[in-house]
């Protein structure tokens, strides 16, 4: 009788989660970027593209290579977008006051934390069941093999995507249940477990001399036992060949060969290995009601504004840390200096940017200033340097047009006169300043040295960033999806030297391309972007 | 601070939410300067109207006019001028009561001398004790932010004061004080105070708008409203079981037992009960007479 009634409670958890998700535009978007992503993971026969290369061999498009590529991909695809899609439903309960009534019902934390784990994996795999259905329908579309085997499709999401689904879910309910995780700054660490996820699980795919050797524990998205049957098979077909595994969208010179592959035999050690991974997400679920304080407002370590829910999402995870404040701001304790209207409005929006920051923010910016100027010139130095002064405020940039919404000053900020000339001005340009400032070091030394074409890139990176959080957060309403965006960008493309997104105009080639050019216009566009948006806001 | 020749014209204004969900319908009103209370029930289209005056929200159909201008087309003009404090907003709780009003003024345009004298005085008219000031609005109580809330609806001193259930959160004695504050400010100024608490009306307005259903039910003087009502307000005492009966034909405004039985304010055209007992007639009286009862007819 308990057990049932348990049960029901947790299926309306799940129901109640599973509702308010799916009947937003996010979960439209991301089906559609991931049937797009299942799409593009089975390039056109005719072209010299391929998503999994062993050396210029690829399986022919039968149902078990293109339900594993898919499966594979969306496995790793999908756990970075698929975490900040879920990571709000304990929020969501304490923002809306239901938390409070939920912790007055017999609910026990372990089975609310793993209610909402549950909800979280089966909102994920809804996504994932459209997007194997559309994997059928690719193999149709490109007309390799005719024949469908819905096993030989299906098993490689069962089995390799779902339980890395279920940690991805388990996870955000373990983020939000720690409250310096709450937040931006946990959306970050997430991106940096995730990077080193991937790394670890791409490590254990490289082929040595044995093949590919199957270690479960290093293997969360599944791709180790997929390679292993593959190169199995390729080997079979190739003796000759030296087999040299690449996943990801490549394109490769010379021919192409092919060959048969019937998927993975999944054996019970294979299964037992995944499995593995679904009882690490359990656990975590389960340990996640060791943190979570039932929506007591006197614990959960944050500050009575913040258990309000008045505080920033982003500076309250910064602040939880437990370091205390410290107010650099006095002076503008006394009235803000005589400046003209729109001076004004930018020393307030600075200073809103800036208040509340703990300590240790100013003395790392400080640093970072210091160290920028006295290294800047030294390319390597540059790029780890600037990296860093442009990684550390992402938190400020990502409350940018977001401040208002999120603290619901909206109809006290829009219903001022000349809403979009001063208060949005304000904003944007300070910004800038911001950026200005982080970024001051390495810029400094550039002038010194008479760099001027890496200079053109550090000042382009300066109207960029800020422009593109504006337009972010004025559009989607929250800080989530700047932090996410932005961190997957920097790590692509000013660290890892991909040149395409190299917006800091670091490495040669971004600038020999012309690119500081291209995210100038880009930056025009956002910012036009950002005033149409919060036009319409103002319109209501 | 305003003209002789203040107006705002409230012209025909309809608002709809959706294909045919309605939040004011054909809402027209006329006002010069003065206290007006808006009241109605919860849902009435109150705050709707509230927004479109304060520039928020665009109208469906119709014309708000401020001083002859439409302020769909020109609202700056009416935002210049404009104190608004919405039923439900938000403050920066990292900032401190003295440096939000310092934001505010300066996306208001206030100039720093100005607003240095006038948010200090606002923040003694709200009573904000000095210490508290310069304490983050993060761990202000309810009623300390709406009293935050207040100050920053004064702060360009406005000749169009629009407040959405300003004593919402506001204990006994704060409350009396800022209705205080709203006598003190009429007169020179439109007033518009959205409110279902009709005794707050009953204190400061000077006339008052019945709206239900996004509709303007009436628009009268106090004294006309208590007119309407004149001789049918009653006290009777029945016994605890014929309570329900009598709210079944009669609209009761207030019970309270007593050893004799349960005394019931009773609104009704005709006697209640042979031993019911004229009395004075109040604006709560007319208010659920011309809302909830048979007044309109």
């Amino acid at each position: 009788m308990r057990g049932l009634r348990r049960l029901r409670v947790l299926v309306q958890l799940v129901r109640a989660d599973f509702l308010e998700r799916t009947r937003r535009y996010s979960f439209l978007i991301t089906l559609g970027v991931m049937v797009y992503v299942g799409y593009l993971a089975v390039p056109s026969i005719e072209s010299k593209a391929l998503t999994v290369d062993l050396g210029n061999i690829r399986g022919i498009y039968n149902s078990a290579w293109i339900g594993s590529m898919i499966a594979l991909i969306s496995s790793m695809v999908l756990s970075l977008p698929g975490f900040y899609l879920v990571k709000n439903a304990i929020e969501r309960d304490r923002k809306t006051g239901a938390g409070q009534i939920i912790a007055t019902t017999p609910l026990c934390k372990p089975l609310y934390t793993l209610g909402k784990a549950v909800s979280n994996f089966i909102f994920l795999t809804v996504i994932i069941a459209l997007v194997a259905i559309a994997a059928g329908g690719m193999q149709f579309v490109r007309g390799e093999s005719m024949h469908l085997d819905v096993w030989a499709l299906l098993t490689p999401f069962l089995f390799t995507t779902l339980p890395t689904l279920m940690l991805v879910a388990a996870v955000a309910v373990f983020f939000e249940s720690i409250s310096f995780l709450r937040g931006g700054f946990g959306n970050i660490v997430y991106f940096v477990l995730w990077t080193a996820a991937i790394t670890i699980s791409m490590s254990g795919v490289s082929f040595g001399s044995q093949g590919v050797i199957e270690e479960p524990i290093n293997d969360l998205f599944g791709a180790s036992v997929i390679a292993a049957s593959m190169h199995e098979a390729a080997h079979a077909a190739f003796p000759e060949k030296n087999l040299d595994l690449g996943i990801g969208y490549t394109r490769v010179e010379g021919e192409i060969q092919t060959f048969r592959w019937e998927g993975v035999a999944w054996s019970a050690d294979v299964l037992l290995g995944r499995l593995l991974w679904v009882g690490i997400a359990l656990g975590i679920a389960l340990l996640s009601a060791l943190f979570f304080h039932r929506f007591d407002p006197a614990r959960g370590g944050r500050r009575a504004s913040e258990r309000r829910g008045l505080i920033p999402q982003t500076l309250a995870s910064v602040r939880a840390l437990s370091l205390p404040s410290l107010d650099l701001w006095p002076q503008f304790s006394l009235p803000l200096p005589s400046l003209p209207p729109l001076g004004r409005v930018l020393v307030a929006e600075v200073r809103l940017m800036l208040k509340g920051l703990p300590w240790w923010w100013y003395i790392g910016t400080l640093g970072l200033i210091v160290a920028g100027a006295v290294e800047g010139a030294d390319p390597g130095a540059r790029r780890g340097l600037l990296g860093a002064a442009w990684i550390w405020p992402v938190l400020i940039w990502s409350g940018l047009g977001v401040r208002e919404r999120r603290h619901h000053t909206g109809p006290l900020v829009f219903s001022v006169p000349h809403p979009l000339g001063r208060q949005f001005v304000g904003m944007w340009v300070g910004g800038l300043i911001v950026t200005f400032l982080t970024g001051s070091g390495v810029g400094l030394r550039l002038v010194a040295s008479g760099a001027w074409h890496h200079l053109l890139g550090w000042g382009v990176a300066v109207l960029f960033i800020p422009t593109l959080a504006l337009a972010l957060g004025v559009w989607s309403g929250t800080s989530k999806f700047f932090e996410a965006l932005y961190v997957a960008v920097w790590y692509i493309g000013p660290i890892s030297g991909l040149a395409i997104f190299d917006y800091m105009g670091l490495s040669q080639e971004a600038l020999d391309q012309g690119l500081p050019f291209i995210y100038l216009g880009l930056t025009a566009a956002l910012l036009l972007a950002a005033l149409i948006g919060r036009w319409r806001q103002i319109r209501g | 601070m305003s003209d002789d020749g203040m107006r705002l014209s409230i012209q025909d204004v309809s608002k709809r939410y959706g294909r045919d969900v309605w939040g004011l319908r054909d809402f027209s009103l006329e006002l010069e300067s003065g206290v007006l209370g808006l009241l109605g029930p919860n849902g009435a289209g109150k705050s709707t109207l509230m927004t479109i005056i304060a520039t928020i929200t665009q109208p469906t159909d119709g014309h708000v006019l401020w001083d002859g201008n439409d302020i769909a087309e020109t609202p700056d003009e009416v935002r210049a001028v404009l104190g608004y404090l919405p039923q439900d907003f938000g403050v920066y709780p990292n900032l401190n009561a003295v440096e939000f009003l310092e934001y505010m003024a300066a996306i208001k345009g206030l100039s720093a001398r100005k607003a240095s004298k006038r948010i200090e005085t606002l923040l003694d008219l709200v009573n904000l004790a000095p210490e508290v000031r310069r304490r983050p609005l993060g761990g202000y109580s309810g009623g300390m932010r709406q009293r935050v809330g207040i100050a920053q609806a004064l702060l360009n001193d406005p000749d169009l004061l629009i407040v959405d259930e300003p004593t919402a959160g506001l204990d006994p004695q704060e409350r009396v004080r800022f209705r205080n504050l709203l006598s003190d400010l009429a007169g020179e100024r439109i007033v518009i105070l959205s409110t279902h608490i009709v005794t707050d009306v009953e204190a400061v307005a000077t006339d008052i708008a019945l709206i239900e259903n996004g509709r303007l039910v009436r628009h009268a003087l106090p004294e006309e409203l208590l007119q309407a009502v004149e001789g049918k307000a009653w006290e009777v005492v029945v016994p605890s079981d014929e309570l329900p009966a009598l709210k079944q034909r009669a609209i009761v405004s207030s019970t309270a037992r007593r050893s004799d039985g349960v005394h019931a304010r009773v609104v009704s055209d005709q006697r209640p009960d042979d031993g019911a007992v004229s009395d004075e007639a109040t604006l709560e009286d007319a208010y659920l007479y011309l809302i909830a009862g048979n007044g309109r007819a």
